[in-house]
Formats: C-alpha cells, sequence, structure tokens
C-alpha cells in the first residue's frame, strides 16, 4: 500500500530519480520541524530549541531517558533546516 | 549535482528503508532541505512515521519490544571526479526497548554514531547498554554502566534488523527478509 502523502507534497518535492520503498513519506522542510517541535514538546516539555541547547550543554549525559539520544539523531537535520 | 545527490540519497536510504521495513508496517519520513552554502548540496532527516518508537511484533512471552531510528545525513561534493557526491553521515542511532509503551519505554541498547557532528562529544560508533537492565550495583560510579560508550563498528540498519530478530524473537512482517537484509549488506 501506498503511503499517503502530506497535502503539501508535490510532484516536485520527489527525487525523480529515486527507487524509494513505496511506504516512505516525504515532508517538506517546514513539515518536518513542525513534526520534531510537536514530538519534543510532548515528550520532554520543551521547546526544539531548548532541547538542542540543552543537549550540545551536555545536559542529557546522565541517559536517564533514552528518548533524548534519539533525538539527537535530528539535530543535524534541524539545524540545517533552521539556518534554511 | 541536484540530479545526482539525490541519486546518491536514494542510493544510501533505499537499503536502509527496506531493511528497517522488514519488521515494522508504519511509515518511513524523509526531509529533505538544500545544504546551506553548498550549491546543489543536500541534507536529509530520516525517522519512523507515528514515533519516536514503533513496535515490532515479537514472541508474546518477550513482551512488548519497540525500535527507534533516526538519522541525519548530507550530500555533498566528492572527492573525485569519478565520484562527483558523496553521502556523509552525520548522525545515526538505532534503539531497542521494552515496556509497555503507556508508562514506560525500558531502552535494552543503544547504537550511536556521529561522525560529522562537530559538537558530538564521541565521534566514534559505540553502544550503550540501557539503564533498566543493569544491576543497580553496577550503575553506580565510576563504573555507571549505562552511561559507557562501548566501541563497535559502524552499526547497519540490516545488521540491527538481524539482531533484533535474531536475538530477540522480533518477527519478520515481510515474506523476503532475509532477501533485504542481504541487500543491506549483511552476509546470508
Amino acid at each position: 500500500m501506498r503511503a499517503r502523502t502530506p497535502s503539501s507534497q508535490t510532484d516536485d518535492d520527489r527525487p525523480t530519480d529515486a527507487a524509494f520503498e513505496p511506504d516512505v513519506v516525504y515532508i517538506s522542510p517546514d513539515e518536518w520541524l513542525v513534526l520534531f517541535e510537536q514530538e519534543v514538546q510532548e515528550w520532554l516539555g520543551i521547546d526544539a530549541a531548548e532541547f538542542v541547547r540543552r543537549y550540545r550543554a551536555g545536559a542529557y549525559e546522565e541517559r536517564e531517558n533514552s528518548v533524548t539520544e534519539l533525538f539527537a539523531a535530528s539535530i543535524p537535520f534541524y539545524e540545517s533546516v533552521i539556518r534554511g | 549535482m541536484s540530479h545526482s545527490a539525490h541519486a546518491a540519497l536514494s542510493a544510501y536510504t533505499t537499503p536502509i528503508i527496506r531493511a528497517i521495513k522488514t519488521i515494522i508496517r508504519s511509515h518511513v519520513i524523509v526531509s529533505i532541505n538544500p545544504v546551506p552554502d553548498v550549491p546543489g548540496g543536500l541534507d536529509a532527516g530520516l525517522h519512523l512515521a507515528a514515533g519516536p518508537y514503533v513496535e515490532v511484533k515479537t514472541d508474546r512471552s518477550r513482551g512488548h519490544l519497540w525500535i527507534g531510528c533516526r538519522q541525519s545525513v548530507q550530500v555533498i561534493p566528492g572527492n573525485h571526479a569519478g565520484d562527483p557526491v558523496a553521502v556523509s553521515i552525520s548522525s545515526v542511532t538505532y534503539q531497542l526497548l521494552a515496556g509497555d509503551g503507556r508508562t514506560r519505554f525500558d531502552e535494552i541498547v543503544a547504537y550511536h554514531w556521529t561522525p560529522n557532528d562537530p559538537t558530538a562529544k564521541r565521534s566514534w560508533p559505540h553502544l550503550h547498554i540501557g539503564s533498566a537492565f543493569i544491576d543497580p550495583a553496577a550503575r553506580r560510579e565510576p563504573l555507571a554502566l549505562h552511561k559507557a560508550h562501548f566501541l563497535t563498528g559502524p552499526a547497519s540498519a540490516a545488521g540491527f534488523v538481524r539482531m533484533v530478530i535474531e536475538e530477540f524473537g522480533v518477527q519478520p512482517v515481510v515474506a523476503d527478509w532475509q532477501e533485504r537484509l542481504v541487500e543491506g549488506g549483511i552476509s546470508s
């Protein structure tokens, strides 16, 4: 089954030469940013910018909350999107 | 570079997505952003939909198991004429967790690698043992095993999936899962 795609996605957003698995959903960087903000807020109760600041400052090195490590893998992409 | 950059990104992500989707039915989300100051370069983020964690099918006696997977990668100009673009991993994480998914998630193991994140404190690939599965005596300083970074080689998606299937009883959800994992770079 092919995934439903976000309403804002157009054919122009999709790599024309991609052979991606059908169940991939492409979202725009702005949509991704909204998702990331929502999940960081829901799971950590802070906004994404504050999460990144705390992570970079070493606030999660106790490793009592594994979701911070998962979110951290998105930080380089987050920073790319924020920089525009 | 844009066309070849997209092709390179596709060539990198497709085996990962095909491997992960041998054990999950939910979608994989990919977003692509131009690299600031690098003409034609791409940044991409990959994560699981309906996350951050997705439950995987297991033998009931194993309880509920969940996985998390995220990556940030960059496609940039390559160093050689015959290799116009290169995929550079910024950060990758694979996690396996137990728990009911409502009141708790207990990390069993997490694989991390941040080879191109200049602010990361460990650039080399490593694993963490989840704190819930370490004897409290071993959680005291100076050992604090759950905080230790245990050296590994780079963990592939296919390798991670094979590990959770073979060691934790995770059930594949597609018939051709073995072929997909071989495509993903593991030996059969």
